[in-house]
Parts: structure tokens; sequence; C-alpha cells
């Protein structure tokens, strides 16, 4: 049985959202995992998938809280600053 | 005031299986109240670390006192939305997270950091340390009630990471049944 994957949060973007991560999750384990990917290959799969979430995010009005949230100051970094994270 | 709850695990499975399942987890028979897991952003720093921003909706899962004390003020919570970093270094063979809710924020931060070590134990097996920490932060009412929730908060908070480490290690298993292969 294959592994079943998560869907999106705006359901007209499910389709671009399971093409992008099966690029991702081969790019991922066996490329970037075993030292052999050093860019994303996935990109243009991404562009159509991030397009249709720009839109939904927008619409549903979960962009306003994103952005606010990133205003907030973690509790931590890991040891690293806020803008090495971004 | 602020909680705090920390814990450290051990995870029997190696840094790989591991790294590829973090993506993977969702959805797993231990995280029902996951309803969709979003890519917002990605990229990979001049270090080789992978980058990831998340977006999880969760389905609230709230005590009964709290659901009527937020209805008699008009909140209704049936939802919650989580956002989660993760840096992921293939080389170090580490990984940093963490995980804050981004709604609801003027009742209850929540804001969850973790470290990931791929290392050996004594017998030479290979293994992944894990170190959590988490924090409650309540801003919702009086003082009596910020700590009522923080309290709920942290003591929920055992049960949430062991059902956490559950739904990894499921993923883990299947994964190691199909032989590393994501399929």
């Amino acid at each position: 049985m294959g592994n079943l994957m998560s869907a999106s949060f705006a359901p007209e973007c499910n389709k671009a959202k399971a093409k992008y991560d099966e690029c991702f999750n081969e790019w991922y384990s066996e490329k970037f995992l075993k030292g052999k990917g050093v860019y994303n290959e996935c990109e243009e799969l991404w562009d159509e998938y991030k397009e249709c979430l720009g839109k939904a995010l927008t619409t549903r009005g979960i962009q306003n809280m994103l952005d606010k949230s990133r205003e907030d100051a973690p509790f931590e970094v890991g040891g690293r600053t806020k803008e090495e994270l971004e | 005031m602020v909680k705090f709850y920390r814990s450290t695990y051990t995870h029997d499975h190696d840094f790989k299986t591991f790294s590829v399942a973090y993506f993977l987890r969702y959805p797993n028979p231990y995280a029902k109240h996951v309803v969709s897991v979003d890519t917002l952003s990605r990229h990979i720093d001049d270090e080789g670390r992978l980058h990831t921003l998340r977006l999880i909706v969760k389905k609230g899962k709230l005590p009964r006192w709290c659901k009527m004390l937020f209805a008699s003020s008009g909140i209704n919570i049936s939802e919650s939305m989580v956002l989660e970093t993760s840096i992921i270094d293939p080389k170090s063979q580490e990984i940093w997270t963490e995980s804050k809710n981004i709604d609801f924020t003027r009742i209850m931060r929540v804001v969850e950091t973790a470290t990931y070590k791929g290392d050996i134990d004594v017998n030479k097996k290979p293994i992944v340390k894990a170190f959590t920490t988490v924090w409650f932060l309540s801003s919702f009412g009086f003082e009596s009630m910020k700590d009522r929730m923080e309290t709920w908060g942290q003591r929920k908070m055992g049960e949430n990471i062991h059902r956490s480490r559950m739904g990894m290690g499921f993923v883990m298993d299947r994964l190691r049944e199909q032989g590393g292969k994501i399929k």
C-alpha cells in the first residue's frame, strides 16, 4: 500500500499540491538527503502550487495572520537569528 | 506567566528514514485531528540546509469548560492553524523545527521547538535523538483563568508528544517496509 498524502487546506489546490509533493519527496529522499541535490528540482511544479495557495490564503483571510505571526519574535531560534530563518 | 514543557526521546530509526518521515508524517492514525498540510516556502541556504515553512490545519481539541467560555465570548474554535518552520542539515544530520499557532494567539500561544540529531547507540545501531521544548503563553481573561489554561495546555502536551512519536514511528515503520522508497 502506498503512502497516504496529506490534503491542502484549499481543495482547489490539491491537484497541484499532489504533483509538487510527489516530486519533492522523490528529490528529497533520493538526492538531497544523500548529498546529491544542491538545488530543488521541483521549482516548476512548485510555482503552480504556490500560485494556487497564494490566492486561497488571501481570499480566506489567512495571509494577514501569517504576516502578523512572522512579525512576532520567536521564543527560541536554535542558535540562529530570525533573519537567518526567513 | 509562561509555562513550558521539556522532553527528550530516542527514535529507533536512522536519520534518513526519520527525515523522510518528518515531511510525510501526516496523515497517520495517531493524528486524525490534522486536516491539511501545505508548503508555503522552501529554499536551500548557502550551507546546504533545507528551510521549509508549512501551514498545518488541525481540528481544535479544547476541554469543554474552555469551549463554553469562548462561546460565551462569541469565539468559536473548531480549527486551528500552525506554522511550522524546519531546517534540515543532511551533513551534520540535524533537524531544527519550530511550530506555533497563528490564530487565537490572544487566547493562547503555543510554541514548540525541537532538535533532532542522528547518532549511533552503544550497539552501533543508528538512532535519532530528539529534544523538545514547548512554551505556553496565555493572555485570555483573569489571572486564574490564564493559569488554568496554561496548566491544561502543559498537561495535554505530554499526551500530544506521545501521540506524535507514535505517529512518527508508524510512518517510519511503513517506510522501512518499503525499503525506504516513497511510493
